[in-house]
């Protein structure tokens, strides 16, 4: 009879989470490629973050503490595609090590620098030399979006040719450098029919835990949620046959999916972290930016020149799930784990604000309730052991 | 339910809060037209809405006063038309006072008076010239987005002066109402603006807005033309309830000013610090004013008691403490008795 | 390779060790990124480097003399730092 601990397809591996103090470097609005659901409408290889701006962000971090006042730090790189700055980012890191060193400052004893990367460029020289020079406080994760079908779907040059060849050549260095690193992996409509193939596919790469997520935006129509539960609910018997439940993890499974809500907190993290554009400019995360937002304009909450705009980080500081949710929302019986995004939801809301939940993946949630309740509860009959008594 | 409409006369029609008008220009572009003002009280009487006019500083054509008589109203109008509309809620500017504007004919006034940070230092004074002549004080704050520490801390200086003022000038039953210092003690819920709940402005231009202050700020800020079914998009936003920071907080004189809200903190529903600062240092001053009046033989109206809380942001609370999801559900605020409200009943 | 669970320490024995593994590995990458001997840095660096291996492995020695943790010549501990164990690595 298995253990419960060796029911591993729900678990998750964030360093020190809920405790770092965040910050993101947007140090391009460039990238190689144009993926079909990316959210970065505006993107362009004319703005990009000067060393300077980066060295007043590192100054500034190191010197003040009123947007987090967490010690542990995550400087997270985005783009665009952050590799295409490898050069830049290398600096800004020894920067942010010598400063901290010479500052005596605690976040030197306790810090990370996180990429989420195309993968294209991964095992190009300048940044195998990155890797070496700082290679225990890294976490790449590297978009590869399952089998070469489904990832060529989105993931493509601007000529339309996919990336998937490029991007899989680079995955066993990846994982031999970060044996447990994660993939982000992205469901659009089009997508559904290869989700159970991709999660596999993964896996079989030597990825094993898969971040899985469908997009928040305004594309789902009537009937999408009926394929979506059928490629769930067959992955779940081929994980469970296969018991690659023992070894593996995949986000669409787990435990606290699908229950009423016990508590009123609210899901995004935005407000508690920290955005950098090319020119200084502060954002609540990098989805407020100019070049993330179809609807609205870029949200600021400060710059190095005045600091932190205190007021407005009032609102995200006291956003939680009831003030934001329609009632059926809170009173959904399949509520938690169902997500949002607040930089979506502002610019998807009917006036400009972050108090209105968008909820065109409510029908994909529901259904993804279903299949993880099918999971779950055929698991626990095959182990003779009820797995969620926890939540 | 909407109760008022307050009609914006000119565009340079005075101010009677926290937003600037437009100077005065030319009346031909400045005054509202004859078509748009009628189409407004038509909107009021059809829908049994108490009306503000706002005035501008000179006469208006007899047409005008003509279709402002047609219904139930109240004029508010620069200190300069005072002889004129002599029931009417007067504006006044520190400015006005301390240049020895004639005020001596003033008496049992209802009065707004506008004080910029410049001024602060000067509050108390201008208090003192208004208190003997006045039922009733408004002090509207013009700029509290330039308030630093030591502007609140001045503030919190001049109330303290004012207090004693009061109670060592007046006798007790003669102190004005005064919405920064004595509102607070006779309140046991919310009063505030309530600007898009309980009442919409007209612009010049004909158009409806959540108040005067959007309409100067950015025209097209409009809520559209006056009609019968009118759409606030978030409306929610706007009530009490679906404000994290107000709905846990007892400062019930404040006015939840969503203008100045929206301009600060980028929602309509999250006050700024300088505002939530601002009114607990008026909620401090109200509790020991009370104290001190209940301890007085002279003062014999019924006085509510204001706890002593230790924080002057209710915000440090709102951020700690989410409210339960059955609290949540379980509030259901009945509508704000709008006793001091402008153009709203008195006690 | 085999792991296998031979002990528990505190948490607070374990936020000693996450601090001394922290560092002697920021350390390290610092000691890249300066340029050679001629960083005025570089004294320092030595010597921090030098006193945080020592407390790293004092830490080690310390802790499996209290718990009388099961070893062999060619193995070596590991923490997991989420639940405080620590296992032989064989």
């Amino acid at each position: 009879m298995a253990e419960n601990n060796q029911v591993k397809i729900d678990r998750t591996n964030s360093w020190e989470e809920g405790k770092t103090k965040n910050v993101t470097f947007i140090v391009t609005e460039d990238c190689q490629l144009q993926c079909k659901y990316c959210y970065l409408v505006g993107k362009n290889n004319l703005n990009k973050m000067d060393f300077l701006i980066a060295k007043q962000a590192i100054d500034y971090l190191l010197e003040n503490d009123d947007f987090s006042k967490e010690t542990s730090v995550v400087l997270d790189f985005i783009g665009g595609e952050p590799l295409l700055e490898i050069e830049l980012i290398d600096k800004i890191c020894d920067y942010f090590k010598i400063q901290a060193y010479e500052k005596n400052h605690p976040c030197f004893n306790s810090y990370r620098f996180s990429f989420t990367t195309n993968g294209l460029l991964y095992s190009s020289d300048k940044v195998q030399h990155y890797i070496e020079k700082n290679l225990t406080h890294l976490s790449i994760q590297i978009t590869i979006d399952g089998t070469k079908t489904k990832h060529n779907l989105q993931r493509v040059y601007p000529n339309g040719r996919g990336s998937y060849d490029n991007v899989v050549k680079n995955i066993p260095l990846w994982i031999k450098q970060f044996p447990h690193s994660a993939t982000k992996v992205t469901i659009s409509r089009d997508d559904l029919p290869y989700i159970k193939e991709s999660v596999l596919h993964l896996w079989k790469l030597g990825v094993k835990d898969v971040n899985i997520n469908v997009v928040f935006e305004d594309v789902w129509k009537p009937g999408d949620e009926v394929m979506f539960e059928d490629q769930l609910v067959s992955l779940a018997d081929e994980i469970i046959a296969q018991k690659y439940y023992e070894d593996f993890s995949c986000s669409f499974f787990s435990k606290m999916i699908g229950h009423p809500y016990k508590e009123n907190m609210n899901w995004c993290g935005a407000g508690k972290m920290m955005a950098i554009d090319f020119q200084g400019n502060f954002y609540p995360c990098n989805r407020f930016v100019d070049f993330s937002l179809q609807h609205r304009k870029e949200l600021m909450i400060g710059n190095f020149a005045d600091g932190i705009d205190k007021n407005r980080l009032r609102p995200f500081l006291t956003l939680d799930m009831v003030t934001q949710s329609k009632p059926e929302c809170i009173d959904c019986q399949a509520a938690t784990g169902c997500a949002w995004c607040q930089g979506a939801n502002y610019d998807f809301a009917d006036t400009d604000t972050i108090f209105q939940r968008a909820t065109y993946i409510c029908a994909l949630h529901k259904a993804r309730v279903r299949a993880n309740n099918y999971f779950w509860n055929k698991l626990s009959k095959k182990l003779n052991k009820e797995l969620r008594t926890d939540f | 339910m909407f109760k008022y409409l307050a009609i914006i006369l000119s565009k340079s029609s005075v101010s009677y809060c926290a937003y600037e008008n437009t100077p005065f220009d030319n009346k031909t572009d400045d005054l509202i037209s004859l078509p748009h003002l009628k189409n407004a009280v038509t909107f009021a009487l059809k829908n049994n809405l108490k009306v503000n006019f706002l005035f501008p500083e000179y006469d208006l054509p007899l047409e005008y006063n003509a279709l402002i008589d047609e219904v139930e109203h109240i004029k508010i109008v620069p200190l300069q038309l005072y002889a004129t509309y002599q029931d009417s809620i007067l504006v006044i500017q520190p400015k006005n006072l301390l240049q020895n504007a004639d005020i001596k004919g003033l008496k049992d006034g209802n009065v707004i008076l506008r004080v910029s940070k410049q001024h602060l230092p000067q509050l108390h004074t201008c208090i003192s010239m208004l208190a003997p002549k006045c039922t009733r004080i408004n002090l509207v704050l013009t700029d509290i987005e330039k308030y630093r520490d030591e502007d609140l801390d001045e503030y919190a200086s001049q109330l303290a002066q004012i207090s004693l003022y009061i109670q060592d000038s007046l006798s007790g039953n003669k102190i004005p109402e005064l919405n920064f210092l004595t509102d607070r003690m006779f309140l046991a819920q919310m009063n505030n603006c309530n600007a898009g709940l309980s009442h919409l402005s007209v612009a010049p231009n004909g158009k409806l807005y959540l108040c005067p202050a959007f309409y100067y700020h950015n025209e097209d800020s409009t809520l559209g033309e006056i009609k019968n079914d009118v759409e606030i998009k978030n409306k929610q936003l706007l009530e009490l309830k679906y404000a994290p920071i107000c709905r846990i907080c007892d400062t019930y004189q404040c006015r939840r000013c969503v203008f100045l809200n929206k301009k600060l903190t980028s929602e309509i529903n999250t006050p700024s610090y300088q505002q939530c600062r601002l009114s607990h240092i008026e909620r401090e001053a109200s509790r020991l004013m009370s104290i001190a009046l209940k301890e007085s033989k002279n003062f014999t109206r019924q006085i509510e008691t204001i706890p002593e809380i230790d924080y002057l942001d209710p915000f440090e609370i709102a951020q700690k403490h989410k409210i339960e999801i059955s609290a949540f559900k379980l509030i259901n605020y009945a509508n704000t008795k709008n006793e001091n409200e402008i153009g709203g009943e008195s006690n | 390779m085999k792991m296998k669970l031979v002990g528990k320490v505190t948490e607070s024995e374990r936020d000693e060790i996450k601090y001394l593994f922290e560092r002697k590995n920021g350390l390290i990458e610092l000691f890249k990124c300066i340029e050679g001997s001629s960083s005025p840095l570089y004294d320092k660096i030595v010597m921090d480097m030098g006193e945080s291996s020592s407390k790293f492995q004092k830490w080690w020695d310390d802790t499996s003399s209290k718990y009388h943790w099961e070893g062999k010549g060619d193995s070596h501990w590991e923490i997991n730092f989420d639940t405080c164990e620590i296992f032989l690595h064989q």
